[in-house]
């Protein structure tokens, strides 16, 4: 066993050229594949335990329906809850585009203007503003709507986004400008042919973490102050001791994460193909 | 000083890599060096000036390799980055090929970095054909021209790894290999195999000559290793004193082709001792402001 293991590592590691352009090509997407399944597993074996434990009758049918009953309850409302999770996916996909793109534009900006610099300070310190506090002032604005649901989720999102993004920006290796100084190109070169491949694996993970804060808050905005979207669906579950719908409202919210975390999940691995 | 067999090395065809265009380095007198006056300070964060080389002067002659040593933060690195125009002197001169140095002209003259400074996220052939890139070279001329060069330091079968799966010794030669593709008048390089053990360090300091004798630029390698100093060397330069100039050249005029046999005759050791020694007594007069050993990040000296 243990003579054997090195031989196979080393076989694995002995990269033929052509090989080598088949597995940069073609990887990536059966790596997506591959977590599909392994999300699939992890899904079942859950609804498993779900459903012994249920079976069991040790906890309040009511505390914990059983997965027959939350399904049950889906058949019936099956409609409302998907028009439901679409309004809430419409607010999250536009927070999240904006915290992505907006904020990885700030904070790349600022990381690449050492005078700009101090900001990444001031931002840190709002950064620990519990930013619940100033959600009603939101829908004092903005309105009971949308608007107030995808201003909170930019908010919360955008600056840890750009606070990364710049820290991306700031790690770069000093050698890396200098080898593009001494090539003598321009700056929009120096940005699209050095900062921005040399801080894509920082960003990614500044998308990971904002991404998911950005999630988070529309479905609170939507629990704490609304008439429609998956959380109001929770939230008024909870108030009228619908275990069911409780239930399903926070499967479609954990389904809402998985997709997430695969999507920048399958980001990653396509680049780590270079970054290793 | 030490004397061997003929001076001028005549041997070799010279090559112009993959096509016909630029070979600007095989042109006469295209790729000659002449510094004069040069001072260079830093200003710290403090807003203290520190002066780092000061009334820098000499002139290599086209086709011509030579050497500086000196010790740790004594300014070699520095000299290197107002050659190749990155830096601005706060006076004298750099001309090369006969056109002042201002600014970076990375048709005439290309950097191999200290570390070998590769993008990690381009394959070998893609950091290689990065100059001709971004001098707007078309992408299969530049893709030839990298794989002709490739091949030239051995890496032919490396093109589509990535930097990181490569030794330390693979990495220099593809930073070597990205600073000859533009094939360049006068080819810098900052201790391109300081990080690599001695054995390796020997031998391509080797493949380096045979490289070069079939390009023929100019080439100014900067060190601080006596022996690859000498043994590469038409010229040897030491940058020596606090602030630093050069204090002494030593025309090394061993025959060449040289191979690493080279290393082991009286003559070779004659001549790398009659360097320690001036070496030594420049580290004893500004006592203990740098020590000879590198030391990495080399701190400003106190004084
Ligand atoms: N960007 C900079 N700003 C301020 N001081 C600098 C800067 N770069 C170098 N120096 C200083 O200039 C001096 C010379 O540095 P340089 O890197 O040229 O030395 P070196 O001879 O290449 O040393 P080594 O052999 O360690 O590479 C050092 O004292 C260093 O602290
Ligand atoms: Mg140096």
């Amino acid at each position: 066993m243990s003579l054997k293991e090195p031989v196979h590592r080393a076989e694995d590691k002995e990269p033929s050229s052509s090989q080598d352009l088949e597995r940069h090509t073609g990887a990536p997407w059966r790596s997506l594949s591959r977590a599909i399944a392994k999300k699939a597993i992890i899904a079942l074996v859950f609804l498993a335990i779900w459903w012994v434990i249920t079976g069991t009758r040790i906890l309040p049918a009511f505390a914990v329906p059983g997965p027959l009953a939350v399904a049950n309850a889906t058949k019936s409302s099956l409609h409302e809850i998907f028009s439901q999770s679409l309004v809430t996916v419409e607010r999250v996909v536009i927070a999240v585009a904006v915290i992505w793109f907006i904020g990885a534009l700030c904070g790349i900006l600022v990381g690449m203007n050492p005078r700009l610099w101090p900001l990444l300070g001031l931002g840190r310190a709002l950064y620990a503003v519990p930013i619940v506090v100033v959600y009603p002032l939101l829908g004092v604005w903005f309105g009971v709507g949308a608007t107030s649901k995808i201003v909170f989720g930019i908010i919360s999102g955008i600056l840890p986004m750009s606070l990364m993004s710049a820290a991306a920006v700031r790690s770069i290796d000093e050698n890396v400008f200098l080898l593009f100084a001494s090539l003598g190109v321009s700056r929009t070169t120096m940005f699209r042919r050095a900062v921005l491949p040399a801080a894509l694996p920082g960003v990614i993970s500044a998308m990971r973490l904002s991404g998911s804060l950005g999630l988070v808050s529309v479905v609170v905005g939507e629990m704490l102050l609304s008439g429609n979207g998956i959380g109001y669906w929770i939230a008024n579950a909870g108030a009228q001791f619908e275990g069911p719908s409780l239930y399903e409202g926070i499967i479609v919210v954990l389904i809402f994460a998985v997709l997430m975390n695969s999507f920048v999940g399958f980001l990653e691995r396509r680049i780590a193909v270079a970054y290793g | 000083m030490t004397q061997a067999t003929n001076s001028l090395p005549t041997s070799a065809l010279p090559q112009s890599g993959a096509s016909g265009k630029s070979g600007s380095g095989l042109q006469g007198s295209d790729g000659s060096v002449e510094v004069s006056g040069l001072t260079v300070s830093y200003t710290d964060s403090k807003k203290r000036k520190h002066t780092v080389l000061e009334d820098v002067s000499f002139s290599v002659p086209s086709g011509t390799f030579a050497t500086v040593i000196g010790p740790s933060g004594s300014g070699k690195s520095t000299l290197l980055k107002i050659l190749g125009g990155l830096y601005g002197a706060e006076s004298g001169q750099v001309f090369i090929g006969g056109r002042q140095i201002t600014q970076p002209n990375p048709d005439l003259v290309t950097i191999v970095f200290q570390d070998s400074c590769l993008l990690p996220w381009r394959t070998v052939l893609r950091n290689v054909a990065l100059p001709l890139e971004t001098a707007g070279v078309g992408r299969q001329e530049r893709e030839d021209r990298a794989k002709a060069v490739l091949e030239l330091v051995g890496l032919g079968d490396c093109m589509s790894r990535f930097p990181r799966e490569l030794s330390g010794g693979m990495k220099q030669r593809v930073a070597i290999a990205r600073g000859l593709v533009v094939e360049p008048s006068v080819l810098l390089m900052d201790e391109p195999f300081a990080a690599l053990d001695e054995q390796t360090r020997y031998e391509m300091g080797e493949e380096l000559l045979r490289l070069w004798d079939r390009l023929k630029s100019t080439v100014i390698f900067v060190t601080h290793n006596l022996s690859e100093a000498v043994f590469l060397a038409d010229k040897v330069m030491v940058l020596e004193g606090r602030p630093a100039s050069v204090g002494q050249t030593v025309d090394v005029v061993f025959s060449r082709p040289r191979d690493l046999g080279l290393m082991v005759t009286p003559e070779f050791h004659m001549l790398r001792d009659q360097l320690y020694t001036s070496l030594k007594r420049d580290r004893i007069r500004s006592s203990g402001t740098y020590s000879w050993s590198h030391q990495g990040n080399s701190e400003e000296g106190t004084q």
